[in-house]
């Protein structure tokens, strides 16, 4: 997939860069995973405490994103890997 | 023992795996110049959206109850059918792919609970491509696909048949009170290889459900009928009877293929049977009047010789246009199978597809709409008929391959197969297979 915005530079993700989803992983606490909310598929890292979860951003700005019984998290796979151009 | 797995509303499956504001939306995928619904999401269906309907009788239904339309994208559709039928492999000693989106699994000396076979398998293909599937089990083939039906019909429409079938169902797990119960529930028309007709005739005679059919006396109904509804019978009351090789042909699609007797190692061996297999396929297809709007192929090493090094090809052409002319369906399977092929294997099978099938009829219609250059640089499909029909006639009389097309055509023969000329305003992209048309994702 490509990121597109830049929520997660800090975790090493630039707009424009590749990410190889791994869908067949187990997203667990403090994985960076794609999911999609409310119709919309998002890169975020995953924030798990037994049953409670969150999505969040890496800039410490944007907001988290929560789940609820009208917006599920559905995960759709584990970024493994990021492949960034020098080119640009 | 086998299984049917068939991935759910397969197509527009493919486009919720890159596409989530489509999931729980009423979707549909048109055919090639847009014409006709060939895949409908569940909601679509509950709008009363029907196979094969033309685009302009449902498309107010955009407006007055949000249906979503979108142009077929068969090289996505192949390639997540190649990377679906990977997984299915997985679970069983031998597996048949019959179309794009079904495949025979043989369980045959398989010990194992089925039932949980069936659920890992599912749940492997969900997780690792994203799309839904339904298995059916069964002593044949057809109760198989019997089985596949009740599970997909099960989870769709609650009150159809006992819940605990719904997604993945064995029928010879039940009982026979059971077995009966599901019998009786399903009307004729639902048997893999009854055809509408035959299913209208059967009614007149008296034989409205599954059950009926199997308590029939099959030499009443082999006098009235012929040797493939007798096949049909036997293998519901658990005969095996049916060989792939003569197996119904599945619906809106043609496939060949074939194991090679012995294993093939170059590509000039690779593309002599994917011609071959193409020339047969566009016979099956002018047989029928119909014009295929994309070809696929694939070839495999044995899964069974696992000291040999393995590899899968499949790939999905899309064509310029609906075409049922040899020449222009060989120089896409053959382009592709050059493409595809890599040296170093020891491949045991290959085989061709023909899909996006539609009417001859319907396509001449539209011919008249393209204004395009294309028109110039290739002539129309109906201009080649002659040709196609004096070929399979002499190949009718003298026997099969009398007239074939020599590679001299092929290599000279290049319609640009990569260029998208048809009507496809809607066409999501290639997410899987084209680095440019890669899925985007918001951080």
């Amino acid at each position: 997939m490509r990121a597109s915005g830049d929520a997660m530079h800090e975790a090493g993700i630039d707009n424009g860069d590749v990410l190889l989803v791994d869908r067949a992983l187990t997203p667990s606490h403090g994985n960076v995973v794609i999911a999609d909310v409310d119709g919309e598929r998002v890169c975020r890292r995953l924030w798990k405490q037994g049953d409670s979860i969150k999505l969040q951003a890496a800039d410490g700005v944007t907001r988290d994103i929560h789940p609820n019984e009208a917006a599920p998290i559905v995960f759709w796979g584990v970024v493994s890997t990021v492949i960034k151009s020098l080119l640009g | 023992m086998f299984a049917l797995v068939d991935a759910n509303n397969m197509y527009v499956s493919c486009e919720r795996v890159f596409a989530p504001q489509l999931v729980g939306k009423p979707v549909v995928v048109l055919s090639s110049n847009d014409g006709a619904c060939i895949a409908r999401s569940n909601e679509a269906k509950e709008l009363g959206v029907e196979m094969a309907q033309p685009w302009f009788q449902v498309r107010h239904l955009e407006r007055t109850s949000g249906l979503i339309a979108v142009s077929a994208n068969f090289e996505l559709y192949g390639d997540m059918s190649a990377r679906m039928m990977a997984i299915e492999a997985r679970y069983a000693p031998r597996q048949e792919i019959y179309s794009i989106d079904e495949s025979f699994l043989d369980f045959t000396e398989v010990r194992d609970d089925l039932l949980t076979i069936g659920r890992d398998l599912r749940r492997a293909v969900r997780r690792e491509v994203g799309l839904p599937t339904c298995v059916g089990f069964g002593s044949t083939k057809t109760l198989a696909k019997l089985a596949n039906h009740v599970a997909k019909t099960a989870e769709r429409k609650p009150d159809s048949y006992p819940a605990e079938l719904a997604r993945v169902c064995n029928l010879s797990a039940l009982s026979a009170q059971e077995l009966e119960a599901v019998f009786a529930g399903t009307e004729v028309r639902s048997i893999w290889g009854v055809g509408r007709r035959i299913a209208g005739r059967l009614n007149e005679a008296g034989i409205q459900t599954v059950l009926d059919l199997v308590n029939a006396d099959t030499q009443t109904l082999r006098r009235q009928f012929n040797v493939v509804l007798e096949k049909t019978i036997l293998e519901l009351r658990g005969t095996p009877c049916i060989e792939m090789a003569d197996a119904p042909a599945p619906r809106q699609q043609i496939l060949v293929s074939r194991s090679f007797g012995k294993s093939v190692v170059d590509v000039e061996g690779i593309v002599e049977a994917v011609s071959e297999f193409t020339s047969r396929a566009a016979e099956k297809l002018r047989e029928q009047r119909s014009l295929a709007g994309a070809v696929n192929v694939f070839f495999m090493t044995s899964p069974h010789r696992d000291r040999d090094r393995q590899h899968t090809p499949n790939v999905t052409i899309p064509l310029v246009r609906p075409t049922a002319d040899s020449r222009q369906l060989v120089t896409a399977t053959v382009e592709a199978a050059r493409v595809a092929f890599r040296s170093g294997f020891n491949y045991a099978k290959a085989g061709v597809m023909l899909l996006d099938l539609q009417p001859e009829s319907v396509h001449q219609g539209e011919l008249d709409l393209f204004g395009d250059d294309q028109l110039d640089r290739q002539p129309p499909a109906k201009d080649q008929a002659p040709l196609m029909e004096a070929m399979d006639a002499l190949n009718r009389r003298f026997g099969r391959d009398s007239v074939t097309l020599g590679s001299a055509a092929l290599a000279s023969g290049g319609g640009d197969v990569r260029s998208w000329s048809v009507k496809q305003e809607r066409r999501t992209p290639r997410y899987t297979t084209r680095w440019d048309e890669m899925s985007v994702v918001r951080c």
